[in-house]
């Protein structure tokens, strides 16, 4: 394995790793505030808890979610300078926005969380606006750089960091990945309640709603990403749609696992229906909801897989070709592959026992007393 | 544009730093300090949390783990901040000095890898798991996660120093500096490909001259251009810089964390007169008298390195004590002669000594100097290549001249801070702790005879804690600087001006402003929210036991 391959394969690994958690955030935080308002409108006390349960899986997420977001940072100005230096003066305000979300968002989370239930449920619910809005900031500055990889402003003649804004990839990007971090979050959030001793029927029943109710508007989106792709990028277009819509694919890696994306998508669908049908019946289907929560995180590491994969082994894709990975690959120092080996090594190790730890505190919420 | 080959003066734009540079120095130095802040206290308050814990599994006293669990949540709280302000100096230093993306992808890559991989990643999910189990778990359970917590946040601490100790002794730059400033020392084995450095110098000074060095990083091509660089990425873990100015920071950590908590005892107990506040005390000045006894001994390695390492910032540091002789040749200093190299007689050498040794290089331009070892890179110095070595090299040494009476300021500050925390952990340990003979009854002279009619007999031991506590947090801010401030003109040490790594986007005052805001905004929530928790005793057990 080369090294622009296995660097290649490394900042995706990071990136999934980190999107896993990230996703969860923005839905929970989202899901968060709409159902805390719905419970202020609707005076409903079991809204209101659900709203606490969303934000204490939020929280939860959180930290780790920044830890990962660190490692993908270090990893990607370790192996690619050059794309990183880009970044930092193509897109320099879109990642200043990205900051200004990260630095107010925690604040504000620290806001909300205790001036609930201090506050009237009016003002608590307006307070959820910012925090909603600092959350969405992230994602909102740093899909620029997504933009930018697949639809590159900097190499305009006479380009300006603030051309990056004008970017017509960015629109159908974001709207595809707001709308799937809402749709992602609502289903995990189905899982985690139903895993819980007490699973409140409610809660299940209206994460499972949303989520279901998602799957729709994400498909348009994903329909109009995947138009401007074609228009702008027929390389990846070609990659991600492959024989079947009448592509000539330059690699077979990638459409195979778009159509198994899809294909979970549908299975996604139909058990999320079928646990949301059971949950209107007042039974819950535990097994069917902790599924829908498990597929929903697989499609988002497949699709994710196959919008960052497909671009190879170009990095910046103009039209049908690009810059390759190897060009801008780190050839400064050459990476010690032991360092690579205990580094996944020690990501792997403590991200089970978050898991762990994270099933126990979140999930089952029961620790024993010594 | 146009160089001067003579004084040196039209290198200007290498060695006076732009408006941009300024701005983005302001905001990067209020941004590293806050993170420092909240970092000190994320590294200390492990300590105080232990102290309590060990306490309290030694007495039974429910008093100690009630408290140990407070911390608990303040320690969380911290850490979060420190996360937040910690991804703001990482996309800070990406973004705003974007030519540091060199340390990311060649000497900073195993320490920075490894710190994210390992360090960060692990006390992140200890600290977790310390919140769920303390309080609830077998204590020798409780106490491993936090000393492992600890250790990994140490562990993370000493990683990211090792960065910092190579932008201030470049170990594995062999000679190379030496070639451009003759009067720096070699920066062990030679790891750097010197053609490669060459290029690099050449392509960064070229696009420095066109506006900003970090563009040079945007070329797609610049890798490629550029080629294998630093032979052995391990090496700057053995940086000798990297052990002392680790092991003197982390001690500096501690003390400010756990001193923060014994300032906030010492408030509590000189407004409540509750004996409590005295006994919480008592077992965190164990801690932080061992530090800061051990404080000077590590100062004493950290300054060896710069005497050895850096000696234009050496001369920088005694310019207080040197007054105007410091813009000599020599002078003596034996006081100073004597720490510095074992030899009162010593002399020490002022900026016309390091000007005089730039005479050193000839006549010799770029332009010669490339032609010589690195035709290829030889169109990139453009105007450069006229100028002669000896000139950068004096333009490099006048540029710190301006700034050497802050640079010396903030390293006595620093200096007299730490004797007065020495001479108040020596009082605290004699009267407080331990009796030793003749030692004690020095000590207790000291502070119930003097001290005691001035501050109150009883408050002695609060104040000499207090005392502690704010010297620890003085004496870490000013030696900071003094580092900090004393390393220009240089990023890194002997290879890269100021001017040359700071973002091609103007880092205009409004933007500098916009981001200090912020940065005041996180630093007064942060407090808050610290001091919210710190005032809250069941907070954690709410947290834990929420809705159930």
């Amino acid at each position: 394995m080369n090294s622009a391959y296995l660097s290649f394969v490394l900042l995706g690994f990071f990136l999934e790793m980190h999107l896993v958690f990230v996703n969860v955030i923005i839905g929970a935080a989202i899901l968060t505030v709409v159902v805390r308002y719905l419970a202020y409108r609707r005076n409903d006390e079991r809204l209101d808890g659900l709203a606490r349960d969303m934000f204490r899986l939020m929280v939860a997420t959180d930290l780790f979610a920044g830890v990962w977001a660190t490692i993908l940072t270090v990893f990607m100005a370790s192996a690619f300078p050059s794309m990183t230096a880009i970044f930092t003066r193509a897109d320099f305000y879109p990642i200043a926005i990205a900051l200004v979300g990260i630095v107010t968002s925690i604040p504000l989370i620290a806001a909300y969380w205790h001036l609930w239930g201090r506050i009237g449920p009016r003002a608590h619910s307006a307070l959820g606006i910012p925090l909603a809005a600092s959350v969405l900031l992230v994602p909102i500055g740093f899909r620029y750089l997504f933009a930018e990889l697949n639809n590159p402003q900097f190499l305009n003649p006479g380009f300006e960091p603030i051309d990056a804004f004008a970017n017509p990839l960015y629109p159908p990007l974001i709207a595809h990945t707001i709308i799937g971090a809402v749709d992602i979050g609502a289903f995990v959030l189905a899982a985690v309640l139903v895993a819980r001793k007490e699973a409140g029927l409610e809660g299940i029943k209206m994460s499972l709603g949303v989520g279901l109710a998602l799957l729709v508007p994400q498909a348009v989106a994903g329909g109009y990403y995947f138009a401007v792709l074609e228009r702008y990028d027929p390389y990846i277009a070609a990659n991600i749609a492959g024989p079947l819509l009448g592509y000539d694919p330059p690699s077979a890696l990638f459409y195979p696992a778009f159509y198994a994306a899809l294909a979970l998508v549908v299975a996604l669908g139909a058990v999320a229906l079928y646990a949301f049908y059971e949950a209107l019946r007042g039974r819950v289907a535990k097994l069917a909801t902790v599924v829908a929560g498990v597929l929903a995180e697989a499609v988002m590491v497949l699709m994710e897989y196959v919008n960052d994969g497909a671009r190879y082994p170009y990095m910046f894709v103009t039209g049908g070709g690009g810059i390759p990975v190897a060009q801008l690959v780190n050839q400064l120092i050459e990476m010690p592959p032991a360092t690579i080996y205990t580094a996944l090594a020690s990501t792997l190790l403590f991200t089970a026992l978050f898991s762990i730890a994270f099933y126990y505190a979140v999930v089952r919420r029961l620790l024993p007393e010594d | 544009m146009t160089l001067s080959t003579g004084g040196g003066s039209g290198l200007d734009v290498l060695y006076s730093h732009t408006a941009s540079a300024n701005n983005a120095l302001a905001i990067s130095s209020f941004g590293i300090y806050l993170h420092a802040v909240f970092v000190s206290l994320t590294l200390g308050l492990p300590l105080a949390i232990l102290a309590w814990l060990v306490k309290w599994h030694r007495t039974g006293d429910g008093l100690y783990l009630k408290y140990a669990k407070t911390l608990t949540a303040v320690w969380a709280v911290n850490f979060a901040l420190g996360v937040v302000t910690g991804t703001v100096v990482e996309f800070g230093l990406l973004e705003i000095w974007p030519t540091s993306i060199l340390l990311f992808s060649s000497s900073g890559f195993v320490p920075l890898f490894y710190e994210a991989t390992i360090a960060f990643i692990g006390e992140a999910v200890l600290l977790g798991l310390f919140v769920l189990a303390i309080g609830r778990w077998r204590a020798r359970y409780t106490l491993s996660i936090l000393l492992a917590a600890w250790a990994l946040g140490s562990l993370s601490g000493y990683f990211i120093l090792t960065v910092n100790a190579w932008m201030n002794v470049p170990w594995g730059a062999g000679g190379i500096p030496k070639a451009f400033y003759p009067f720096l020392p070699t920066y062990g084995p030679d790891a750097a490909n010197l053609t490669t450095a060459l290029t690099l110098a050449a392509l960064i000074m070229n696009h420095t001259l066109a506006g900003a060095g970090s563009a040079a990083l945007t070329s797609v091509n610049f890798t490629q251009s550029v080629g294998p660089f630093f032979a052995d990425p391990w090496l700057p873990l053995a940086n000798p810089d990297a052990i002392s100015t680790t092991v003197h920071t982390l001690l500096a950590a501690y003390a400010i964390g756990v001193g923060a908590v014994a300032l906030a005892l010492s408030a509590r107990y000189l407004k409540t007169r509750d004996e409590k506040y005295v006994e919480l005390l008592k077992p965190l000045l164990w801690v932080m008298v061992v530090v800061l006894i051990a404080q000077p001994v590590a100062g004493h390695f950290m300054g060896e390195d710069v005497v050895r390492y850096q000696p234009l910032k050496f001369t920088a540091l005694v310019a207080l004590t040197g007054g105007q002789e410091i813009y000599g040749y020599s002078f003596n200093d034996p006081i100073e002669a004597l720490f510095a190299y074992g030899n009162p007689s010593h002399p020490i050498y002022g900026f016309q000594y390091y000007l005089q040794r730039c005479g050193a290089l000839g006549n010799m331009t770029f332009g010669q100097l490339y032609g010589q070892l690195d035709p290829q890179a030889l169109s990139y110095l453009g105007p450069l290549a006229n100028v002669t070595l000896a000139s950068n090299c004096r333009s490099a040494v006048a540029s710190l001249e301006p700034l050497a009476p802050l640079v010396s300021a903030m390293y006595y500050t620093m200096v007299g801070s730490g004797i007065l925390l020495a001479v108040a952990a020596l009082l605290t340990l004699f009267t407080y702790l331990i009796r030793v003979p003749v030692l004690s009854a020095a000590a207790d002279f000291i502070n119930l005879k003097l001290l005691g009619p001035v501050v109150g007999k009883d408050n002695v031991l609060p104040f000499l804690a207090s005392a502690m506590a704010v010297l620890s947090a003085v004496a870490a801010v000013a030696g900071w600087a003094a580092r900090e401030v004393g390393r220009q003109p240089w990023t890194v040490y002997g290879l890269f001006t100021t001017n040359e790594v700071v973002t091609s986007v103007d880092v205009t005052p409004g933007f500098a402003a916009f981001v200090a805001a912020v940065l005041a905004a996180i630093a007064a929530l942060g407090i808050a929210a610290m001091y919210y928790t710190a005032t809250r005793p069941g907070l954690i057990d709410r947290l834990r036991g929420s809705h159930e």
